[in-house]
């Protein structure tokens, strides 16, 4: 590796993150948000694993119309375990815990995130909560599916299992609330002197818009189930009809956070491609402005449309009218997205690397996904569709397809930057084929079974659905063997992958100014903004020396 | 943690010891550290907005029951309570004003009668509560007012039979009030710890960021009380 | 009109829910409709996403021939407000079709008085009391009537469900929910639960009976009145109908509640200590107050279940007959 142009730079800028500082203690009580983000991801990556062993169970426990594989009571645990672990502790974090902790503020030039003790405190409260989480399994499990509707989820029968998740949700929306006013924080008061708002990576704009929404709809989240906890312990009559409570509200608050925190989901998802697609056409981002407002105005629409999970639960039908158009609504910013990343393309240069083809398969998943959300939104054909699995397909689309291939795309566009390594690009390519493939030969058969009136959460089913169910389960053995194949590309790459130059892939925002890996206090000199989309500065040097400013070090 | 300290430590005024490694100067530390409160401020009022969604939703649903059941709460403890809040905002906002200044022995005074005052709500709210589960009222199914409590309301309201789920009244009200007295417990501790800090002569003119940061804090929870109090109280 | 053009649209509104079940209900032909709709729409948006990145990616990709982006400009606010107010007009015809057919599907048909169903979900159950006083664990109704079924639920949320009819409707407990239609075709339907409500879940089914004529329904509603049943036979109806095999088992195989087999003169030990005999007083309080004497290793979880006398004493020679070795 002699010869690598980080190196002399390393020596010029003070020892690698990695390096800086010894032990584990250095690392568990760190205040470095890259080593936070690291912790983060290692979190996150192992509750993706479990969350798919669950899944796996679920689909294997389908092959047959009569189950078998395990009781109805186990199935309907591991389905409830499979979603909650999934959505509270892979899909709302990873992007912006894992990715953004590492990322936020080496792209505004700062030393770090605003507050690093809160931001340690987040980490600590998220572990808590994915303790609690793994708890509920040890005093055996709970079957309430992981939207924890009373009056079942509530019932007198229920044991510790049950104030376990409660606590445990709280704890990791605790966590939530507090990256959210990190980040916001961050992004408001440390940029980089000359970096305007409109110089902002649309990263950073997808972040600030999930901020917005991780503030001020995830407390509600947290005060509902802290009522649900009191409820299940002093039978409050708030939820539960049998002491004169509301099951309906609790309806209410939950998806008033809960559909919410399907943007806390996508819009970091939807950052990650608008970075990659620019980096990778190597041309300017097309409609800046529009994809960043674009993002805002997902946001606040997001926080007006929960009442469309609710058509059927006998809410007064002008709500339901009123619900649907707004949520209607949505798919305009969505569609301005998704046409300027296509414009993005056009006339550009594009280079085929690992990131650039999961966020292909990104435009295809996230397409299907949210036009598949118009049958949902849309009141005569939610009615049917509703509770089927064409529901089940549809967020699967987009929290599954769109989130996780955007988090796949995201860590091999900043592995190198992470760990000071390149993965194996075969690797990468092979995962990303197996993954796009896998996942549609997954889904499209639930889209056919939703249709024909096949409920989700359902243990045993009706024969004619055997067919689907049987494509699915295969599908699923293709997706987790695409996961294992990108687990192999990122293990090799940590034992032998070749040293990563400063910029691998040649992008202009700021984390891909300073060394790979960063030093412990990001950058040698305080930078100052760039425009993030303008590559005619940089040039490829040969090899594997990646870019470098043109006319040497000082030019930018 | 060693690591953020230092650094600056040799420049400046003797407030840059608590300049964080990675803030630019001590007016971006106080900038960037006001703008977090007020958006962990904004949480905290959607968390308790949660609270006034089902006081709003239970009130149109059982008017009568509501009406009925705040005959049970005295306002005259309320209001007391509530003068005792509102000083107390008054005397928090003035020790940000004293750190300020670098009035040193103002700023403790007034950080020690902050405390005092908060106190003394929580023993109000003590005898208020304690005279309540006396008397029966408890939340949920069980709440059972006794003959003796019963009594004592107007006669205009004796008539009328005891609603059979007067739990739900109490239950919102046990709740409101008392996720508000846990957040006056929180903030005691947090004016305990600033008259520690502010004994060791930690802030100035230069640095008072957790003084501004908890007085802020400490005008939610009396915001909130402002609105608890007519809500359960009055109407 | 031209004819070509309608049956154009026909097939094109066809194409989409072909694979939907059949229509059995006056509200199923709109929401196919609307379901066309958005098929198109989304097929054509998919399809323009899909095309336009396969081409770009052919004609775009780095090689050695093309050594690096061409000149275009970065932003088009002419672009974006086409891509803006397309979809948005979209999005105002979709949000018309599909209310205007949602409006109606949640109104009283018109047309003679509705036939009025009281529908109770229980775990795991459905009871459809019709309104000429037969009740049922199957909801028969007539061809071209209106019905308006009235949905409570006794313990969780429950949904009902009819693929056929395209209806859905939550059964909450502690308030009423209202679902109304016209079966528009003769035949049997399956009801399905949707709203996830624990261990048999998937098993809460149930049928819908859409008789082809006033006679045919008549039929059905006289059907064991006026015959004297013997108290076996009315307990095994109740056994039945009011869903107590969702969790009691009659051969002895394991389930949420005890087997019934065998059970009669047993003395089971309780949750929280204590024995009991199985005998006439145990089995009452056991179905009217189902907590008050739970056998230990089972959870309390049953429901209160509405048995008049009769049938108690039914469920009482049931158990009886129900021996261990039968």
């Amino acid at each position: 590796m002699t010869g690598a142009p980080g190196t002399s730079a390393q020596a010029a800028v003070g020892e690698s993150y990695l390096t800086h500082g010894r032990g584990i203690g250095s690392w568990l009580f760190s205040l470095d948000h890259k080593r936070i983000g690291i912790m983060y991801l290692a979190l996150i990556a192992f509750s993706l694993f479990l969350g798919g062993v669950f899944a796996m169970v679920v689909r294997f426990h389908l092959w047959n119309p009569s189950g078998g594989l395990v009781s109805n009571d186990a199935y309907n645990k591991m389905f409830t375990l499979h979603g909650a672990v999934m959505i509270f502790l892979f899909v709302i974090p990873g992007i912006p815990s894992a990715m953004g902790n590492f990322v936020v503020p080496l792209m505004v030039g700062a030393k770090d995130v605003a507050f690093p003790r809160v931001n340690l405190l987040s980490f600590w409260l998220f572990v808590a909560g994915a303790v609690l989480f793994v708890a509920t399994l040890v005093v055996g499990g709970i079957d309430t599916g992981w939207t924890l509707y009373p009056p079942y989820s509530l019932e007198s029968s229920r044991g510790l299992g049950i104030l376990l998740a409660l606590t445990g949700v709280f704890l990791a929306g605790f966590s939530s609330i507090l990256t959210g006013v990190n980040f916001i924080a961050t992004i408001h008061r440390m940029r980089a002197p000359g970096q305007g708002w409109f110089d902002l990576p649309l990263f950073l704009w997808a972040l600030y818009a999930t901020g917005i929404i991780q503030i001020f709809a995830t407390p509600v989240l947290g005060i509902t189930v802290a009522l649900g906890f009191l409820e299940r312990v002093f039978h409050l009559g708030i939820f539960m009809p049998e002491y004169g409570g509301d099951p309906v509200l609790f309806q209410h608050f939950f998806w008033f956070y809960s559909h919410p925190a399907v943007y806390i989901m996508i819009l970091p998802a939807m950052g990650i491609v608008s970075e990659v697609v620019a980096v990778f056409s190597r041309k300017p981002i097309f409609g800046y402005r529009f994809i960043a407002m674009s993002s805002i105005a997902i946001a606040v629409i997001g926080f007006l449309v929960w009442g469309h999970h609710m058509f059927v639960s006998g809410q007064s039908r002008w709500a339901n009218v009123i619900f649907s158009f707004l949520t209607l609504l949505v798919a305009i910013p969505s569609a301005i997205k998704t046409f300027n990343w296509l414009a993005t393309l056009y006339k550009g240069h594009i280079v085929l690397k690992t990131p650039m083809l999961y966020v292909l398969s990104f435009f295809a998943i996230f397409g299907v996904g949210g036009l598949t959300g118009l049958f949902l939104g849309a009141l005569a054909t939610d009615i049917p569709l509703h509770d089927t699995y064409f529901v089940v397909a549809h967020f699967h689309f987009v929290m599954v397809g769109a989130v996780m291939i955007a988090f796949l795309s995201g860590l091999f566009y900043w592995w190198p930057k992470m760990t000071g390594r390149m993965y194996d690009e075969r690797l990468g390519v092979a995962s990303a084929v197996l993954v796009f493939l896998g996942f549609n030969v997954t889904f499209i058969p639930q889209f056919l079974a939703g249709t024909q009136g096949m409920p989700r959460r359902y243990a045993t089913y009706a024969e004619q659905f055997v067919g689907m169910n049987r494509v699915s389960t295969v599908g699923a053995v293709l997706l987790a063997a695409g996961l294992l194949v990108a687990l192999w590309a990122f293990v090799a790459s940590l034992r032998s992958g070749a040293r990563a130059p400063a910029n691998p892939w040649g992008g202009a925002t700021l984390e891909w100014a300073t060394t790979s890996p960063p030093p412990h206090d990001n950058f040698a000199v305080a930078p100052r903004g760039t425009r993030p989309y303008d590559y005619r500065g940089l040039r490829q040097e040969p090899g594997q020396a990646g870019w470098v400013p043109v006319g040497g070090e000082g030019a930018r | 943690m060693s690591d953020h300290a230092g650094g600056h430590a040799a420049t400046g005024t003797p407030e840059q010891r608590f300049l964080a490694h990675h803030f630019r100067d001590m007016d971006a530390q106080l900038q960037t550290s006001k703008l977090g409160i007020w958006l962990f401020l904004g949480s905290e009022v959607l968390f308790f907005s949660g609270l006034f969604v089902a006081y709003g939703v239970y009130r149109a649903n059982h008017y009568a029951l509501f009406h009925y059941a705040h005959h049970f709460l005295d306002w005259r403890m309320g209001a007391l309570n509530t003068v005792v809040l509102v000083s107390s905002s008054l005397s928090a906002a003035w020790s940000v004003r004293c750190a300020q200044l670098g009035d040193r022995r103002g700023l403790r005074l007034t950080l020690l009668l902050t405390l005092l005052l908060a106190g003394t709500f929580l023993v109000v709210k003590y005898f208020e509560y304690s005279h309540k589960l006396h008397a029966g009222i408890t939340w949920g199914a069980g709440c059972r007012p006794s003959p003796e409590i019963l009594a004592t309301l107007p006669a205009s309201v004796q008539a009328l039979p005891v609603p059979r789920d007067l739990g739900t009244f109490f239950s919102i009200y046990y709740l409101m009030t008392g996720l508000h007295g846990i957040h006056v417990l929180v903030g005691m501790g947090l004016y305990l710890w600033l008259i520690g800090r502010a004994t060791r002569g930690d802030f100035g003119p230069g640095y008072y960021v957790p003084v501004d940061a908890v007085a802020l804090y400490w005008h939610l929870v009396d915001m909130i009380w402002i609105f608890l109090f007519p809500l359960l109280y009055l109407i | 009109m031209i004819p070509i053009p309608d049956r154009l649209v026909g097939a094109l509104l066809g194409a989409g829910p072909g694979y939907m079940p059949e229509r059995a209900s006056s509200v199923a032909e709109g929401v196919d409709q609307v379901f066309g709709l958005l098929f198109w729409v989304s097929a054509f948006f998919l399809a323009v996403i899909v095309g336009l990145t396969i081409v770009f990616v052919i004609r775009y990709r780095a090689r050695p021939s093309r050594p690096g982006p061409e000149a275009s400009p970065d932003h088009s606010t002419r672009l974006e407000v086409i891509w803006t107010a397309i979809p948005l007009l979209l999005v105002f015809v979709i949000f018309a079709a599909s209310t205007r057919v949602y409006l109606a599907m949640t109104e009283t048909p018109p047309g003679a008085a509705p036939q009025r169903v009281q529908v109770t979900g229980k775990k795991w159950s459905w009871w459809f009391d019709h309104d000429a006083g037969k009740g049922s664990k199957e909801l028969h109704v007539l061809l071209g009537r209106p019905v308006e079924l009235v949905l409570a639920s006794t313990d969780v949320i429950h949904s009902l469900y009819v693929p056929e009819f395209r209806l859905k409707q939550d059964a909450v407990p502690g308030r009423f929910t209202r679902m109304v239609f016209t079966p528009t075709r003769a035949g049997t339907y399956p009801v399905l639960c949707t709203e996830y409500c624990g261990t048999n879940h998937s098993t809460m089914t149930s049928i819908v009976v859409v008789h082809p004529d006033q006679a045919s329904l008549d039929a059905w509603m006289q059907e064991g009145k006026g015959k004297e049943e013997t108290l076996l036979q009315v307990g095994i109806r109740a056994f039945d109908e009011k869903g107590c095999s969702a969790c009691h088992s009659v051969d002895g195989s394991p389930g949420v509640g005890p087997t019934f087999k065998g059970i009669w003169g047993k003395t089971h030990d309780l949750v929280g200590g204590g024995k009991a005999v199985v005998d006439e007083n145990y089995v009452r309080e056991s179905i009217v107050k189902p907590g008050a004497k739970v056998v230990a290793g089972f959870e309390d979880m049953m429901p209160p279940t509405p048995l008049d006398d009769r049938e108690i004493q039914g469920i009482v020679e049931y158990l009886k007959s129900l021996k261990e070795g039968t």
